[in-house]
């Protein structure tokens, strides 16, 4: 692990990944102490462009506020949104993909039914549809975008417990009379980890996407400032003021590519048979 | 004399660095005449394949560097083409088959137009192709050439591929054709039937065959001359007369001892009762059932009766196919079966369960044929040996000291145990998947195909300690294999399988010596090597 | 029964379930909404009055079992009946008709290009593994990736109409131009422009990574190794064996990724004013009317469903394997 680990850590998209992520993670913990201003409030006058007044670096909008501000703030939602859902995502992914995937027959065909009637919906209007009939708050959108992110991570499951159930290490484990239980979490679920960790950080990447289309449709948590939110409301004044809609882009994009960079370098490192393909 | 065919002169071919050796070959000089078979014979890791890939200008060349050395072609340095240049020999001059014939062929091309390929990337005029490569399909003994030219690769058997792979690489009259392994991924009777198709063809037009093998059987059936190559170098080269007879250098000597022969004693087999009864099992595999579809049925396993006492070793052989790995699986209860009985010590093993199958689960015990897949990569060694007997609820201590204990009986160090399985060779594993089943303290061992992946100085190590621990720990063995002169080897009594069905049993000696069934004796004689077994049985001191 | 027709048939009798199936979801999403179904099928914010409220409950039968709710819900969809808008006064279904066509050309507009430019990005890399090209496309189509679709959207409108002017950033058709003939499709070819390259460019980043993924695997085939062995030149290698083989899985994530192509819209169409179904959606979302949004939920799976169907007949034509396993 810890050569893995030394790997990971000098792999340059891995370094890049994690500089950007570590900035953004500083500024949601210590908004509050950088910008005690509420980052609903009007700070200064509206529209001020930005790179003009060294207090308000990246301007403000229509209502006087800090953009800044709001970018550090919304860098809080964006977090615990795209973290959180995708821990919902992956815990039931694992739960489905492994029971499928060990047991086979009936209750893989069940299950992976479920999991193909999810994966036919249009996940992002249905993700809509359910944050707006649970009303949305950062709960409502975190279940909503669990619940349409799942099926992928079951199916990577499915295919590696498949494909190791017929290994002849868990043949041998069978028949030296271990129980189900630690077969599927001692000897299979080991190693299955590798590329559901790689997938992880990608389905963080993507849920922050998803989190942003959600607030910038105008459905986010109200009490919270998000970047989704800012595009949104900066939507219909373009012309006048680019900046708005601006910076909160260029953070999504980059807090994205990070946790995409931070992906593929865990796929590197996790499984370089893969990876080997890739390089050459 | 005129110059031969082909000319290696010290070839050279470096491995990328960080690896224990500095050369995938090196030094390497062979020569091959027009109309010759020259087998390149070796373990895994000898380098024949390299020296073969490097003649055809195949090598992945970001991993393989060319570092000294010459290839001589017709009088054509090889090694000086460039790509365009290599591109007009390869297929034209020289024609190539490769090992694994499932996967060489494009599955999404029809057979006929993947040899017109052939054809086209050297200028053969269209209107010609297409009778050609039915004319190439038929000399290759395929049945109704021009209904397989309209198939996919996915409707022909393995052996069918490679008759087509041949027909492709003879499809411009080469004047050499290189034969990686070709068939070493198939079954006996068909590699017997590739054998022949190979050498009749290159007498017929008079190629030169640089032929790679790690058999010593099938070399003594094609090769006119060999070379015997051991870690890149190149250990001994003459006619295979001369080297198999009597072998110049001590590796290529211990390499045919290893090989294993027929037995002629009879062996003295086991008065006790049976601990293991199988009788009338039968095998279903259902595929492909679904709203519309009734599902495929494939009899696996017919009425296939059989017992084994403790200290006995009994044989399943056969073909892929035969079920014998199959039956392996649904005694070890891996499988479920679909009619018949398998009893074990008196009671009924199918329907156990609870408590009554996991007291079986101590008392049977099997080792698998991949050294590389039944050994868990992320646990180490002494964790797996150790899982049987903690599962079944032995104390850590005891179970460490067994584990231990084991070990060494395997002939691996105690150290052993804080290691990952990836830290040893295919032989290794091996020895620890026996020590894993044996820390149970089973009563019956199930080997399915336990050697077969082995080189064959590996194996014969392998077949001693198992013969060894048999004898120890008066184990009955279910011995399961491809391979009748393993089987032969090591079994007391064998049973021959054919489609699921027994066709013949009884005492090994006999059943190989004098077969009765025709499907038997179809599999005796394909077994490569057999005159030079015989031949070599009779040099040696009565 | 052939081989294929059966196939077709079982795929058919399954699209038919999952349809079924998003039927009940719809019912029971509604039923999940915090509130009287009555006032939230009228729109929340009370858009309804008594009389109307009343009218629901006895169409919806909103006194009776729940079983007998969903049958009634289940005859209603099956009539072609969607639900009505008391918001905007008009048939759910009504209001989908009239703005389906122009979510069809855009979403499929973007499809093609996606696919199109994705793949042949994806090969170029691909066959260019390791050298300077492949890592420019990697990044471009990382960057693509990553980027908020709405945001693509609103930069493009900026560069495109505010600064350089070149295209028009709103709506379908130059409004009261009154084109006819080819100078109306002309039009609206213009306007189409920025909203389906908006909505196509992720999915463009998609398939170009995972048509070089997919080939660099191919590469290391051993029928490559076969066609090379035979004397093959590369542009035939990499036609016939490697990109051949190596779209199968591209047809199937096409497939599988209709349905986000769909939710794409939603922010394409409200970036742009596109008056197709998404834009309906967007403004059905701000009023929360639901019986709408249901109706768009509804049809999109609907046109996801189809839409798997034809890329599982594709791929039945393009894998010679698939009409036998079956």
């Amino acid at each position: 692990m810890n050569a893995s680990l030394r790997r990971f850590l000098t792999n340059p998209k891995a370094v890049v990944g994690l500089v950007i992520l570590m900035l953004v993670v500083l500024a949601a913990i210590f908004a509050p102490v950088i910008f005690p201003r509420n980052p609903w409030q009007m700070a200064s006058r509206p529209f001020l462009p930005p790179f003009q007044d060294a207090k308000f670096w990246l301007g403000t909008d229509m209502l006087g506020r800090d953009i800044l501000a709001g970018l550090a703030y919304g860098a809080q939602i964006s977090l615990i949104v795209g973290v959180a859902s995708t821990v919902v995502a992956v815990v039931v992914g694992v739960l489905f993909g492994a029971m499928a995937g060990y047991y086979g027959g009936f209750v893989d065909d069940a299950l992976m039914r479920v999991t193909e009637f999810f994966q036919t919906i249009p996940t992002f209007v249905f993700a809509l549809l359910l944050v707006a009939i649970l009303s949305p708050s950062v709960m409502s959108i975190i279940i909503a975008i669990g619940v349409v992110s799942w099926p992928p991570v079951a199916r990577l499951v499915r295919s590696e417990f498949a494909s190791l159930r017929s290994r002849d290490f868990v043949k041998a484990a069978v028949v030296l009379g271990q129980s189900n239980r630690q077969i599927i979490f001692s000897q299979i679920l080991p190693n299955t980890m590798s590329p559901v960790i790689a997938m992880a950080s990608l389905m963080v990447a993507s849920a922050i996407l998803t989190e942003a289309a959600i607030s910038f449709l105008g459905l986010g948590d109200p009490n919270m400032m998000s970047w989704g939110y800012m595009v949104g409301a900066a939507r219909t004044v373009i012309r006048q003021a680019w900046w708005m809609s601006f910076f909160p882009g260029i953070v999504i994009l980059l807090v994205v590519l990070a946790l995409n960079l931070v992906g593929e370098a865990l796929n590197d490192v996790l499984n370089p048979r893969l990876a080997r393909k890739g390089r050459q | 004399m005129s110059d031969p065919l082909l000319k290696i002169e010290k070839l050279t071919v470096a491995l990328p660095s960080a690896g224990d050796r500095v050369n995938a070959v090196s030094d390497v000089s062979l020569t091959l005449d027009k109309g010759e078979i020259l087998c390149i014979v070796g373990e895994s890791g000898s380098g024949k394949s390299i020296t073969a890939s490097t003649v055809m200008g195949l090598l992945p060349s970001d991993q393989l560097k060319i570092t000294g050395g010459s290839v001589t072609f017709d009088g054509i340095d090889l090694l000086a083409l460039d790509e365009n240049g290599m591109r007009k020999v390869r297929g034209a001059r020289i024609g190539m088959i490769f090992q694994e014939p499932m996967t060489s062929l494009n599955p999404v091309m029809k057979i006929g137009r993947q040899i017109e390929e052939v054809m086209e990337a050297h200028g053969i005029a269209r209107e010609k192709r297409q009778a050609r490569a039915i004319e190439l399909l038929q000399a290759v003994g395929l049945p109704e050439p021009e209904a397989i030219a309209e198939r996919y690769p996915f409707r022909l058997s393995g052996g069918q591929r490679q008759r087509v792979m041949i027909a492709m690489a003879l499809a411009l009259e080469p004047d050499m054709l290189i034969a990686d392994e070709p068939t070493t991924a198939l079954d006996v009777t068909t590699q017997a039937q590739i054998l022949k198709l190979i050498r009749d063809l290159q007498r017929e037009r008079g190629m030169g065959v640089l032929f790679i093998t790690h058999d010593f059987g099938v070399v003594a059936d094609i090769a006119d001359r060999v070379a015997v190559m051991q870690k890149g170098v190149v250990v001994e080269v003459g006619p295979a007369s001369e080297v198999l007879v009597s072998p110049g250098h001590p590796y290529t000597k211990s390499l045919i001892d290893a090989v294993p022969g027929f037995r002629e004693q009879a062996s003295a087999g086991s008065t006790e009762a049976p601990v293991l009864k199988v009788s009338g099992l039968r095998k279903v595999y259902r595929t492909g059932g679904g709203l519309f579809a009734v599902p495929k049925e494939f009899v696996a396993v017919n009425d296939v009766s059989f017992s084994i006492a403790r200290g006995e070793t009994l044989g399943l052989v056969g073909e892929s196919g035969s079920g014998k790995s199959t039956i392996g699986q649904c005694v070890m209860r891996i499988n479920g079966i679909d009619g018949g009985k398998v009893e074990f010590n008196g009671s009924d093993i199918v329907n156990a369960s609870g408590a009554a199958l996991k007291a079986y689960r101590a008392q049977a015990q099997m080792v698998f044929q991949d050294p590389f897949a039944s050994l868990n990569p992320r646990h180490k060694v002494g964790r797996s040996i150790m899982a049987g007997p903690l599962a079944h609820g032995v104390d850590t201590a005891t179970a460490r000291s067994r584990m231990e204990q084991l070990l060494k009986r395997v002939g691996l160090d105690a150290s052993a145990a804080d290691r990952y399985p990836h830290e040893f060779s295919g032989g290794q594993r091996q020895r620890i998947g026996i020590a894993r089943a044996l820390a149970v303290e089973p009563d019956l061992l199930v080997a399915d195909e336990a050697v077969s992946a082995l080189d064959v100085s590996v194996q014969a190590q392998v077949l001693d300690l198992l013969r060894e621990i048999r004898d120890e720990f008066h184990l009955a063995m279910l011995f399961i294999t491809h391979d009748l002169r393993v089987a032969s080897q090591i079994c007391d009594r064998v049973i021959v399988l054919h489609r699921g069905r027994i066709v013949e049993e009884g005492e090994v000696t006999n059943v190989f010596g004098d077969p009765q069934d025709s499907y038997t004796r179809n599999l005796l004689a394909a077994v490569p090597g057999q005159k030079w077994h015989r031949g070599e049985q009779q040099a040696l001191p009565a | 029964m052939s081989s294929p027709l059966r196939a077709v048939l079982s795929r058919l009798v399954k699209s038919v379930a999952v349809v079924l199936a998003i039927v009940l979801l719809n019912f029971l999403l509604i039923r999940l909404a915090p509130g009287d179904p009555a006032s939230v099928m009228a729109g929340q914010a009370g858009a309804a009055d008594q009389q109307f409220m009343d009218q629901l409950r006895e169409q919806f039968g909103l006194d009776k079992s729940i079983y007998e709710q969903a049958w009634i819900y289940l005859k209603g969809i099956a009539q072609g009946d969607l639900g009505f808008s008391y918001r905007q006064n008009t048939a759910v279904w009504q209001l989908i008709a009239e703005r389906l066509p122009a979510t069809l050309l855009l979403t499929v507009s973007a499809f093609i290009f996606a696919l199109i430019a994705g793949v042949v990005m994806g090969a170029i890399a691909a066959m260019n593994a390791g050298r300077s090209l492949d890592f420019i496309i990697s990044v471009v189509s990382l960057v693509f990736y990553a980027t908020p679709l709405f945001w693509i959207g609103l930069m493009s409108i900026l560069l495109f109409s505010v600064y350089l002017g070149w295209l028009p950033a709103f709506g379908m058709m130059t409004v009261g131009a009154g084109y006819t003939g080819w100078d109306h499709v002309l039009d609206v070819a213009r306007h189409l422009v920025l909203p389906a390259t908006t909505l196509g460019l992720f999915y463009m980043a998609v398939y170009a990574r995972m048509t070089r993924a997919s080939m660099l695997e191919v590469r290391d085939m051993d029928f490559v190794r076969t066609a090379r062995a035979k004397g093959l030149k590369s542009g035939p290698i990499v036609r016939r064996h490697i990109l051949r083989n190596a779209i199968l899985p591209i047809i199937t994530l096409a497939g599988i990724q209709a349905g986000q192509l769909v939710g794409g819209a939603i922010l394409t169409e409200t970036v742009f004013g596109w008056p197709g179904i998404g834009r309906l959606a967007f403004d059905a979302l701000l009023q929360r009317d639901y019986q709408v949004l249901l109706g768009v939920f509804l049809i999109t799976s609907v046109m996801v469903v189809i839409f798997n169907i034809i890329t599982d007949l594709i791929y039945r034509v393009v894998d010679p394997r698939m009409g036998a396993s079956a």
